[in-house]
């Protein structure tokens, strides 16, 4: 009987503990860094070769270098800079040649001289940025902060185009395709809705935990130019994909209280 | 007077400070002429193609021309001069050693030594169904004789690679002459020997 009122008993304790009038001022400015993995619900592009040459479909982790918040009361509005390190173009070249393969090994030498080239050249990674802007509503019980807020944002991405020399079995055909966009950078409107729940460790630090959603619709079209060496002959194929995205993201992160 | 002397060299010299920002060796040049002519059959079925006597597939034949130079002067360009003779912009220095051909080509042909088809019975011109194969492009024959760069070589021996992109109706024995005329009115040519297209 003593176990059975022990147990709200230490709920009641725990949940005044949690929700007792706070020991710190109310948070009006904060700073937030913080570095999490995103999680694309689906795939930005048409499950085809060119997928290999799209910046983020290789972008996982992120890094939200800038995040501050200004708050009057409860209410308050919040901007972020969010940058995801994309894996190296090698290991994308490498994607793309296998993809290259997969598609043509049966009737062409594709290996031979098949390749993409990229943007940047130097084999460095190209960042995915994603920045924006939004109302926030803050609820603050004693050490406990929780943050929910739906900000518009710009996800920006790049794209690389890619070549593939193929040479035909048998024959002296030699077949050259290339993948194209006409822009290689790609910005999309962002509606990203994400809340944070954050401890405060002591007067200016909390560790806080946030989990986002990124709801967008990237508009990509890849050419596909496929010229015959022996004819001349060219055609061309469009490969587009228009569908809404959902990026969920988590993270983990420090929030520094200013004032 | 030995002021103005003096000055002169001052500014030859400085110019030459600015000018030369390198130290490339002299190009040493060399000159030659085109001693002979191969002909060799090859099998471009596979990924690459290769030097074959065994039959060849008729859509992947082709003909590896083997041209063989002979160098004929060497030119030193060691002149005298108060300025340095690379007046380089950039640190960029060009090749050491430059060959340049004394003739060029003026005329390729190709002629069937056997019966094509119909209508390229032995004997006839065939060069329009060979192409050259430059840079993964197929260009026509006659580029060899418009564009002399294509055979421009650094090297004792250049490799022309011409491709039959109409192959013949039968599979059958079949053998070319390729008459290539230079720029002195020398003919040089060669043969393959006879091949199964199959």
């Amino acid at each position: 009987m003593n176990k059975l009122l022990l147990a709200p008993l230490s709920l009641l304790c725990a949940w005044n503990f949690a929700f007792a009038q706070s020991e710190y001022k109310p948070i009006q400015f904060f700073y937030r860094p913080s570095i999490g993995a995103m999680f694309p619900m689906r795939s930005p592009s048409p499950q085809y070769i060119s997928d290999n040459l799209i910046g983020n479909k290789f972008q996982k982790l992120f890094g939200q270098v800038i995040d501050v918040g200004f708050f009057y009361k409860n209410f308050g509005l919040e901007c972020s800079i969010v940058l995801l390190p994309a894996q190296g173009s090698e290991s994308r070249h490498s994607k793309f040649v296998n993809a290259v393969n997969l598609e043509y090994a049966s009737e062409y030498y594709a290996s031979v001289s098949s390749g993409a080239m990229y943007n940047d050249m130097s084999g460095s990674t190209d960042p995915q940025a994603r920045g924006g802007i939004g109302p926030a509503y803050k609820v603050e019980r004693n050490r406990f902060v929780f943050v929910g807020r739906v900000m518009a944002d710009v996800v920006s991405f790049d794209t690389d185009w890619g070549t593939a020399q193929l040479k035909q079995k048998g024959t002296n055909e030699l077949v050259t395709i290339n993948w194209r966009r006409e822009r290689p950078v790609i910005d999309c409107f962002t509606i990203s809705p994400s809340f944070t729940f954050a401890y405060r460790v002591s007067r200016r630090i909390a560790i806080d935990l946030d989990v986002g959603s990124w709801l967008y619709r990237p508009d990509i079209i890849y050419v596909e130019k496929t010229t015959s060496a022996i004819s001349g002959n060219a055609t061309t194929k469009e490969y587009r994909s228009s569908h809404f995205m959902n990026d969920v993201s988590v993270g983990l992160g420090i929030m520094v209280v200013f004032k | 007077m030995k002021k103005k002397v003096t000055f002169i060299f001052l500014v030859a010299f400085c110019i030459q400070l600015i000018v030369a920002c390198c130290n490339c060796p002299e190009p040493t040049i060399y000159q030659y002429k085109f001693e002979y002519v191969a002909a060799f059959n090859v099998d471009n079925s596979k990924a690459n193609p290769i030097i074959s006597e065994s039959p060849i597939p008729r859509k992947a034949y082709g003909i590896k021309l083997q041209i063989g130079l002979r160098q004929l002067a060497m030119r030193n360009h060691n002149k005298f001069s108060l300025l340095n003779q690379v007046c380089a912009f950039d640190c960029f220095c060009g090749p050491d050693t430059t060959i340049t051909p004394r003739d060029t080509i003026t005329a390729l042909k190709i002629t069937t030594v056997a019966n094509f088809n119909d209508q390229y019975p032995a004997g006839s011109d065939v060069s329009g169904l060979f192409k050259l194969l430059r840079s993964d492009t197929y260009i026509a024959i006659d580029s060899v004789i418009a564009k002399p760069d294509i055979y421009f070589t650094r090297t004792d021996t250049k490799f022309l690679e011409l491709y039959l992109l109409t192959p013949p109706d039968r599979a059958e024995k079949y053998s070319f002459k390729i008459d290539m005329v230079l720029s002195n009115g020398t003919q040089i040519s060669a043969s393959t020997k006879p091949i199964d297209l199959e």
